[in-house]
């Protein structure tokens, strides 16, 4: 009775899309979404800057030593603050997409700010990056409906949010095509942790990398064997991190070596998709 | 006491479907939450994703399991219903929109309960006989509900170890209780994660899929050492996604292979244990 099985280009078993929140020292928003935290000084802006200088280049090595393009979904502010690394990621070929401008909770915005933070989103990172930006990412906290009309009317092709899914789908109201996410192929929440402000706010303790590394592998063998997308989301600050970083490349060295698998950006998984919906 | 076949212990797999109102009733605390569709998405793929999976994982081991959907999620989602119904799960209570609140008194939390029974007979064409509470409830109500309210049994988060007979207040009823210890047996508990709102709150961890599988082998085997028998409360929001799919299917290969405990439906060993203690009418 289960649904048809996602069929996916080449005869290939599942997708693998590997994604990046460029988030800087913002990552603490998805902690704090309604509070005027300290991003400038402290922990919070150590970690930032410590993943932007550390962690970001590991993270593009590994994925040039396996060939791999990513997609990294930027917030505007961090395309502001480190603009020749925006203007590097894109010069090595890897998909600019959008998280927002200052890691908005959108829900609680109007929609002429959330219309007009988003489309000033938008421009900074195509002046920056000198790409098209196609794939959006809503910032860690709330959206609405509305957010995807928006997000549809200012020429994304595809949101990558909800994870109401493990497969890309159209959403009904907004006909945009969304890639699910899910928590748990996310590095960030495993790993990060502050003294002050306390990020996870129940201080539970750091996670061993090979357990995650060990979940991601079972979620790899739950892809292939039912055929969804496979969309990790990392940040430099967590998998980039020098004692981590084997996780992202041992996972990348069972991705590659499999046949079975198509490897993608979200723009080539969402035109693919699109193509198949006309057939 | 001995189970079918023989075995040592009993056990019932039970999967709560609440789909999108546990995040639903979250979000609707929080300013403007009536519209946010990132929480409740995560709920609402258990229907839209979750349950087909998890059946095709029964189907594949022949395991009749409990089904405990909120009324509400019937309501929205007969088509699902049908589908759970028609491999041959059992349906039971599990609250009409997931919500604590049962009504102030014994009368109004009985109108609630018997308001959720009527919409399972018009939707899916049976009354529940099993109890799992999202709330708490009067003794009283509970009384009437192990009596003569029409269920045989609760399995219910914290009850106890003994698959006895359900007392009240030093009373006993008519029903037995199955066992289901919320942080041995509740996948939600063990690998759910969200930041707005917070869940669980404080943002622990997701664990690493061994440990909540791990406790569900060592939960069996604790069942089998003291021949008892008890439930889960795994969500197909959970259980049916990807990489916990292939970790229930482990759990239900390790159950299938083993002839210490014997597994079915809640209302299967309810019924088993009446053939065994009789009928309930202590007299």
């Amino acid at each position: 009775m289960s649904k048809d099985r996602m069929r996916w280009p080449e005869g290939k078993s599942c997708a693998v899309m590997i994604s990046v929140n460029l988030e800087a020292e913002y990552f603490a928003k998805m902690y704090y979404p309604d509070e005027n935290i300290d991003l400038a000084t402290g922990e919070v802006a150590a970690l930032g800057w410590e993943g932007m200088t550390f962690g970001l280049p590991k993270i593009l090595d590994a994925l040039d030593a396996h060939n791999i393009k990513a997609t990294f979904f930027v917030l505007a502010a961090v395309a502001d603050k480190y603009p020749d690394a925006i203007k590097e990621i894109a010069i090595r070929g890897h998909e600019i997409g959008c998280h927002g401008y200052y890691h908005e909770n959108l829900a609680l915005l109007s929609i002429a700010e959330q219309r007009s933070v988003l489309k000033r989103a938008i421009d900074r990172l195509e002046e920056v990056s000198g790409k098209k930006v196609k794939g959006f990412r809503m910032p860690e906290g709330e959206m609405t409906e509305e957010t995807l009309n928006i997000v549809k009317d200012l020429g994304f092709t595809y949101s990558s949010s909800l994870s109401d899914d493990d497969v890309p789908y159209l959403r009904e109201e907004s006909q945009i095509i969304e890639l699910p996410i899910h928590w748990e192929l996310y590095d960030l929440p495993y790993f990060v942790y502050t003294w002050d402000p306390q990020i996870p706010q129940g201080q539970s303790r750091s996670a061993n990398a090979n357990d995650v590394l060990e979940n991601w592998k079972i979620e790899l063998e739950g892809a292939l064997k039912y055929g969804t997308l496979f969309n990790l989301q990392l940040d430099p600050q967590a998998t980039g991190e020098q004692g981590r970083i084997f996780i992202l490349e041992e996972l990348l060295d069972i991705v590659a070596q499999n046949e079975k698998i198509w490897i993608a950006t979200g723009e080539e998984i969402a035109s693919y998709f699109e193509v198949s919906q006309d057939n | 006491m001995i189970w079918k076949n023989g075995a040592k212990a009993a056990f019932a797999l039970g999967f709560d479907l609440d789909g999108r109102t546990i995040w639903r009733n979250k979000a609707h605390k929080l300013p403007g939450g009536q519209n946010f569709i990132k929480g409740v998405s995560i709920g609402d793929f258990g229907v839209k994703v979750g349950t087909a999976r998890v059946l095709d994982i029964l189907d594949e081991y022949d395991m009749k399991a409990t089904w405990f959907i909120p009324a509400e999620i019937v309501e929205d989602n007969p088509k699902t219903v049908e589908k759970i119904l028609a491999r041959g799960h059992e349906l039971a209570h599990h609250g009409y929109d997931h919500r604590g609140y049962y009504g102030n008194t014994a009368e109004e939390q009985i109108a609630y309960i018997e308001r959720c029974q009527n919409v399972f007979l018009k939707y899916a064409g049976v009354k529940a006989k099993g109890f799992r509470g999202t709330g708490s409830i009067l003794p009283e109500t509970e009384k009437w509900l192990y009596t003569d309210g029409g269920f045989v049994y609760g399995s219910c988060g914290v009850s106890g170890e003994a698959c006895t007979w359900i007392e009240v207040e030093g009373e006993k009823t008519k029903a037995v209780n199955i066992p289901c210890r919320d942080e041995m047996m509740d996948d939600y508990m063990q690998t759910v994660m969200n930041s707005y709102p917070q869940v669980l709150v404080g943002m622990p961890r997701i664990a690493p899929y061994r440990n909540p599988y791990e406790n569900w082998i060592n939960e069996v085997k604790g069942m089998i050492r003291y021949g008892t028998a008890g439930s889960a409360a795994f969500h197909p929001q959970i259980a049916g996604t990807p990489g916990r799919a292939i970790m229930l299917e482990r759990f239900c290969r390790y159950l299938a292979e083993n002839s210490s405990v014997w597994c079915s439906a809640c209302i299967d060993l309810a019924e088993y244990f009446f053939e065994h203690n009789g009928d309930g009418n202590h007299e």
